[in-house]
């Protein structure tokens, strides 16, 4: 099954412009930095006011940076799919890389349940000065390691992938 | 180049080039990351607000953030100092390098222009901040797109001087 699926990234025209064009992938690399700091700017500064701190900024108001946030994870996306479709081999196979996802989809489940559970309209509600929500606390810190987490999969990877066929 | 040449072949560059311990060299290169995020991530965050987003949080308590920004700078220019003890000769002769400690350098004095113009004697809550701060926020986030890029460059460049080509 993987190894179809590897086969088709490696003939898609992604891949070829990846190969071809080595400062595409520099380019890329840098991109997804970037967009590593535009997501989580705004992810650990709120994590960080609903755990106590900053209390004279409204949390309401670093809300509304959720389209930076948001834009932030698109270019990530889209760069990462850019390196997987190019060298498959190196991603696939990777119990790393599959950590990392794992971790980026809990990450994304905790910001589900911080809305589905009315967690965000009781924290949104706390005005400069207000104390946070103990149950808010617990899911900023869960936000702040599980995103901790996701840096170290990534930054690790090729660290961390001695044993693995294809990664270099 | 003597001095550089002595710095990459100390036990603490030795230790961090040749451990195959994850804690050595993949460690500080993972504290540089964290600390990026923390540093250009905050960064960013005062910089739109001055450009007039989040405008319901007051510009003054912007400064609460200055923390993360400080806690990102140490852990940056400690583990970045490390990488650079570890290969000192090839980083002092890389361009991309003093590119990115230029931008750097401008980057941090925007910080320091900006912190002067709203900080130190904040505009009133509601009231924009002042068309010099905003040129500073664009030019803040300008420049640390060019030193995260240059920053990354360097491996490339550094291949490329010892290889040639690309």
């Amino acid at each position: 099954m993987i190894s179809s699926v590897e086969a088709w990234l490696q003939g898609t025209s992604v891949a070829a412009f990846m190969i071809q064009n080595p400062w595409a992938w520099a380019i890329c690399e840098s991109l997804h930095f970037v967009g590593l700091c535009c997501l989580l700017g705004p992810v650990v500064l709120m994590d960080v006011r609903m755990l106590g701190a900053a209390r004279s900024v409204p949390l309401s108001a670093l809300h509304g940076l959720v389209p930076f946030a948001v834009a932030g994870f698109v270019l990530n996306l889209v760069t990462g799919a850019m390196f997987i479709a190019a060298t498959p081999e190196q991603y696939l196979h990777n119990p790393v890389f599959y950590l990392k996802m794992l971790f980026i989809g809990l990450a994304g489940a905790n910001v589900l349940v911080f809305h589905g559970a009315g967690i965000f309209s009781q924290v949104v509600a706390l005005g400069p000065g207000d104390a946070p929500v103990a149950r808010a606390k617990v899911l900023a810190a869960v936000s702040l390691l599980l995103w901790l987490g996701v840096i170290a999969w990534g930054r690790l990877m090729p660290f961390l992938s001695a044993g693995v066929e294809g990664a270099s | 180049m003597e001095f550089f040449y002595w710095l990459e072949a100390t036990s603490l560059a030795t230790w961090i080039n040749a451990s195959p311990s994850v804690f050595a060299f993949p460690a500080i290169l993972l504290t540089h990351t964290v600390g990026l995020t923390l540093l250009v991530g905050t960064t960013v965050v005062i910089d739109l607000r001055l450009l007039g987003f989040a405008a319901g949080a007051p510009i003054a308590s912007m400064r609460e953030f200055f923390g993360l920004f400080w806690a990102g700078l140490v852990l940056n220019v400690s583990s970045g100092l490390l990488l650079v003890i570890a290969r000192a000769g090839s980083v002092v002769v890389n361009p991309a390098f003093w590119v990115k400690l230029a931008a750097i350098a401008l980057a941090l004095g925007t910080f320091f222009g900006i912190r002067r113009i709203v900080f130190r004697d904040p505009p009133p809550a509601g009231a924009p901040a002042p068309a010099s701060a905003r040129g500073l926020a664009i030019a803040s986030m300008a420049l640390w797109l060019v030193a995260i890029t240059a920053g990354r460059m360097m491996a490339y460049v550094e291949e490329a001087l010892m290889y040639g080509g690309f």
